[in-house]
């Protein structure tokens, strides 16, 4: 890991990061969440979600890479105002680098990563569904 | 001096009058002779002669109609005899004011039965003593003289005073009866005598008569005639002597008249384009326009088309677009301006311009500003790009990379042909050519290798926009030293190959301008969805796997030893592989690929749209650049043509499928007639363009596929894509589109080309003519806001101006061109001081602030106080009208001037003034300007790309690294539009 990164001089080479565009789910109650995305307004989707005009008895909260504390910390406030049940799963998934040179005699590459990611299902307990 | 004319009589006007009479109206044309009146056809009950210059009441042809005339305002004299004959029922008659000297003037009237009505006001007769009574002596039958009643007791006084000479008269007159009546039999001996000696003469003097002075010679020789007939007729009393002298008159008019027909008879056929016109406008009627029966007989036969001079009726809009007239008129009208091989498609779907000497589509007809955003978002666009132009470059690589090297200087970080990357033909590079030896840029290209071994015969595809496209060429033709003399016939000339070689058998470099042999065709579709449509669309062919079968297939007819069958397998099996994830490709990586034609596959219905629900088991990684996936029998001239020319047309195409028993199968059996078609597949991607966006703002956004095949095709591939449920585009939705992706256009975006140059000026000429349209009243006054050019950023100034102001010593001025730092990479302050006068281009939003930008958003420099008060709003203060006070200026000076037009001048005179300074004209510095700023959808506020002066920028730096507010990462600026007076904070990015 080290040695591959010795090579990526940024004299020598622009990293352009790309995620694989694999099929991820794009149900309604999904939620991707991102490092640029305003914490409080990811929060307020979900509640927006559970809310009448969603409706959603469960929803999912994924996040991978640096995202992973946001992800676990907006399934924890979630927690914290609908006392919701987490149910949590791991994977990893594969991204690729792509390296452009920036100077005239070298190739251009590219490199596969493996990023950790994490899927967190929120259930809403059945008492609350009943009472509502 | 006008002559009455039928032309006059004929444009002259024809109304009922208030009493219920036809009449016609010839006042105020100073006519001094009566004549020609034959052409009122007898139809009118009144004829209104007042104000003309009419000297004598006489030639009238016979009008048994006439009932009045108005002869007033006239200088008549002399009154005609016999009047009786040719205007019998002549009611009303009004002389005031004209020039009757004597009594007798009006005996004439006498033999006006009719003649009811008559005024002689303000005539010398009307003074006279005993006028009125006399007049009522000789008309007996008169009721109102003057406009006054006659009563019974003037006509007894008038009896009594004139009873003796009434008896008088009445015995002379029966003296004269007696006498005259065989008078008249003894006077016509006399008068065809004199007239057949002067017949001859006269006719002479008509058939010959070409000027005045002739025929005056003739009254001459008639007067004198005259009197010596008069000495001879001593008996013949006064009338009779006047009736005597008015022939000469009569010929002289005559001569005139008839003069005048010969001319009109020479001149008719071409004063009036149809035979309708010949007739006099009362008897015009619409339906004899198509109905030659409502005509006059005599008239029909020059009416009708096929015997006389009137113009067929155009061809019906069915026959003049019979196939093969469009067809010629389509190359026709093509000649000077061209045409995609896509126009006619879109010519029925978009708002067509003319923009850099191509007929291209400008925007939808539909709305679909937000249906774009979506569709470049979730789905797929296409654009017809083939109005790039492509230069092809043939000869040793060495050579082509030596000689093309000063049009890429160091400075630049993008790759130029000569790199590694590049040259084994796998990827498409982008970069700036620039002026050889010059820091002018000159264009953004593209480009690619041919792949091939063979060191010594390579070839370099260029990809240019049109408005740079015949400077390009031209500097090419000067770097390999090709003769220019051919350059200035390409235009003209559409096979173009310029071949030099004059030092012998030396390696040399062929360069062919495709473009103007109009061999390629480029597609560009982008959006997530453009692989799927793509893959809908395009169907690869397949080769037979036996070898010696794969040989004598005559659809196999482009493999060769280039291109040979394991290339193709390869491509065909990285198509087939994992192609629809295009995130794992190399942006710009090329694929190259021989498809089917499309018609066999193109459905019946288009399709909407595609759902990549294909799940990918397993991400294949994308094939190492090593693996050659762009070689392509595209690149080779010998195919192209091969498959143009193999062509089925779609009439065929048609024929086969209606001869097809079954309707919902799939594809159709062609079997050895289906074409093969080589294509050139590019997964553009903005990741490499010059001026790409700062690297963490990157994502797929705008990225898809280009196509380049043969320009035959062009047609059928596109509606094949369409039909795959891509969304067509046009210039407009373009530019949409970068500013999405905050991608930099060009040339409109390219302020220090050329071409950028010339799109400033259209633009600014476009809007100042729609300015100067506009009421003073309902257009903004932009003096007001103390913006003086509000069309055109001032450039040059605001660079000179800042390079002053950061830096007072720095007094040399470089250049008068400026230049604009692209090298964002090595974007520092000590590189900026170097550059002074340069531009940098910039990215503005007003996230989380108020206002709006637009195209013509100017850029200012916060003071410190600014930064302190935050809140406050800032708010330009009002300047002077600048044209107010010039046109109070030149009114004072009693000057002419054309109100609202001051402004456009000055606004002009600014424009073309280089030398004023500008940044200090408003309260705030001004920095910059934007190129093209509007609501942006992906990030949900205004932004703006533009530019500003390096000294601006290195101001702003300093000034704001003293703040130090840290929180903020960003640079903050105020941004103002040309018709406000309110300043808005934005936040810059690089």
């Amino acid at each position: 890991m080290n040695e591959e990164k010795f090579h990526r001089d940024p004299e020598e080479y622009a990293i352009f990061k790309r995620l694989n565009n694999k099929q991820f789910s794009k149900r309604p109650n999904d939620i991707y969440v991102t490092r640029k995305t305003n914490f409080k307004a990811q929060l307020e989707r979900c509640m927006k979600l559970i809310s009448s005009n969603g409706n959603y008895r469960d929803i999912c909260i994924h996040g991978m890479g640096s995202a992973l504390q946001r992800t676990i910390n907006l399934a924890l406030q979630f927690q914290l105002k609908t006392n919701c049940q987490l149910h949590t799963a791991i994977s990893s998934i594969e991204v690729t680098d792509h390296l452009m040179p920036l100077l005239d005699d070298l190739e251009p590459t590219s490199d596969t990563r493996w990023v950790s990611t994490i899927h967190i299902t929120c259930t809403l307990p059945t008492i609350l569904t009943e009472t509502k | 001096m006008v002559r009455l004319t039928p032309e006059v009589i004929e444009v002259a006007p024809q109304y009922l009058n208030p009493v219920g009479q036809y009449e016609l109206s010839l006042r105020d044309l100073k006519l001094p002779v009566i004549e020609n009146l034959g052409a009122t056809l007898n139809q009118f009950d009144t004829i209104d002669l007042t104000n003309n210059d009419l000297r004598k009441l006489d030639d009238f042809p016979y009008l048994p109609k006439l009932k009045t005339l108005y002869l007033a305002n006239n200088h008549i004299t002399r009154i005609a005899e016999n009047l009786d004959k040719y205007i019998p029922n002549l009611d009303t008659l009004i002389l005031n004011n004209n020039l009757l000297q004597v009594l007798t003037d009006i005996d004439p009237l006498a033999t006006l039965s009719k003649l009811a009505h008559i005024s002689f006001a303000r005539n010398p007769i009307a003074m006279l003593k005993d006028y009125r009574l006399y007049v009522i002596h000789m008309l007996p039958n008169l009721r109102t003289l003057d406009f006054n009643r006659i009563t019974q007791k003037e006509r007894e006084a008038a009896c009594k005073i004139y009873k003796s000479k009434l008896n008088k008269k009445t015995k002379q007159k029966q003296k004269n009866i007696k006498t005259f009546t065989p008078g008249e039999e003894l006077v016509k001996p006399q008068t065809p005598r004199m007239t057949k000696k002067v017949a001859d003469a006269i006719k002479k003097a008509i058939t010959e008569a070409k000027s005045l002075e002739e025929i005056n010679k003739l009254t001459a020789m008639l007067q004198a005639g005259e009197i010596l007939n008069q000495n001879n007729s001593s008996s013949i009393d006064q009338e009779e002597h006047t009736a005597v002298v008015h022939i000469a008159d009569l010929a002289h008019a005559r001569a005139q008249e008839l003069h005048s027909l010969l001319y009109e008879l020479g001149h008719r056929q071409e004063k009036h384009r149809t035979a309708l016109q010949i007739l006099p406008r009362y008897m015009r009627r619409r339906a004899a326009s198509y109905n030659i029966k409502r005509l006059p007989r005599s008239l029909r036969p020059l009416a009708d088309p096929k015997t006389g001079t009137a113009k067929k009726k155009r061809p019906s809009r069915r026959y003049r677009r019979r196939p093969r007239d469009l067809l010629a008129s389509y190359t026709n009208r093509q000649r000077k301006i061209k045409w995609l091989k896509t126009h006619i498609w879109h010519a029925k779907r978009f708002h067509m311009n003319t923009l850099w000497n191509y007929r291209l589509a400008e925007k939808s007809n539909t709305k679909c500003v937000r249906p774009t955003y979506k569709s470049l978002h979730e789905r797929c666009l296409i654009h017809d790009m083939s109005y790039y132009g492509c230069i092809e470059l043939e000869g040793d690589e060495e050579e082509i990379i030596k000689k093309l090297t000063p049009l890429f200087p160091s400075s630049n970080t993008n790759l130029t042909p000569k790199a590694k990357m590049y040259l084994n033909g796998q990827f498409e590079g982008q970069c700036l050519v620039y002026k050889p030896h010059t820091k002018e840029c000159l264009t953004p290209i593209s480009f690619m290798w041919m792949p091939s071994n063979d060191k010594q015969k390579r070839k370099l595809w260029l990809w240019c926009h049109p408005a740079s496209y015949d400077t390009l060429a031209q500097i090419l033709f000067s770097l390999f030293n090709t003769s220019l003399s051919t350059t200035t016939t390409t235009t003209e000339e559409p096979p173009v190959k310029k071949q030099r070689n004059d030092d012998g058998d030396q390696e040399s470099v062929t360069i062919t301008l495709l473009r103007d042999q109009q061999q390629l065709t480029r597609f560009r579709l982008i959006g997530p969805l453009s692989m799927a449509i793509l893959k809908h669309a395009l169907h690869p062919s397949m080769l037979p796997n036996d070898p010696i079968e794969r040989k004598t297939a005559p659809f196999a007819w482009w493999t060769n030893e280039a291109h040979s069958n394991d290339k193709h397998q390869q491509q065909l099996h990285f198509w087939n592989s994992n192609i629809g994830n295009t995130s794992t490709l190399m942006p710009n990586r090329i694929i190259s690929l021989v498809v089917r034609d499309p018609r066999v596959f193109t459905p019946i219905k288009p399709k909407l749209t595609i759902h990549t629900k294909t799940n990918i088991e397993k991400l294949e990684t994308s094939p190492p650049s090593s693996v050659d996936l762009a070689s392509s029998p595209l690149w080779i001239e010998k195919y192209r043509t091969h498959c143009c020319e193999n062509k089925l047309a779609t009439y065929q195409i048609n024929l086969f499928r209606s001869k097809t028993l079954t309707t919902d199968s799939k594809e159709l059996q062609l079997n050895e007639e289906e074409s093969q078609i080589p294509l050139i597949l590019i997964h553009h991607h903005d990741l490499l363009s010059p001026l790409s966006q700062y690297q963490q703002n990157r994502n797929d956004l705008g990225s898809g596929w280009d196509i380049i095949l043969p320009n035959e095709w062009a047609q059928i591939f596109w509606i094949s894509l369409i039909y795959s449920g891509a969304r067509p585009i046009g210039q407009k939705e373009l530019s949409l589109i970068a500013h999405e992706t905050g991608e930099f256009q060009f040339p409109q975006e390219y302020p220090d080309t050329d071409a950028g140059i010339a799109w400033a000026s259209k633009i600014e000429s476009e809007q100042l003519t729609h300015f100067s349209k506009c009421p003073p009243s309902k257009r903004p006054n932009f003096f007001i806001n103390g913006i003086n050019s509000p069309f055109r950023p001032l450039w040059i100034n605001i660079v000179h101006d800042w390079a002053l102001e950061y830096d007072p010593t720095n007094t040399m001025m470089p250049s008068q061109r400026f230049y604009v730092l692209r090298d964002r990479n090595r974007l520092s302050i000590e590189t900026l001081q170097q550059h002074l006068h340069s531009l940098v281009p910039i990215r503005v939003s007003i996230k989380d602030h108020k206002g709006v930008i637009d195209n013509t958003a100017l850029i200012y420099l916060p003071t410190v106080d600014d930064l302190k008060t935050n809140k406050k709003t800032i708010v330009e203060s009002r300047h002077n009208d600048q044209a107010r006070i010039e046109e109070r200026k030149m009114k004072k000076a009693k000057q002419t001037y054309k109100r609202g037009q001051t402004m456009i001048k000055l606004i002009e005179q600014r424009t073309n003034n280089n030398e004023q300074a500008i940044i200090h004209d408003c309260d705030r510095k001004i920095l910059g300007a934007m190129t093209s700023g509007a609501f942006q959808f992906s990030r949900a506020c205004c932004t703006g790309k533009g530019f500003i002066a390096t000294g601006g920028l290195l101001t702003l730096l300093q000034q704001q690294q003293k703040k130090k507010t840290t929180k903020k990462e960003f640079q903050r600026v105020l941004v103002r539009t040309t018709t406000s007076q309110y300043y808005h904070w934005a936040s810059l990015e690089f």
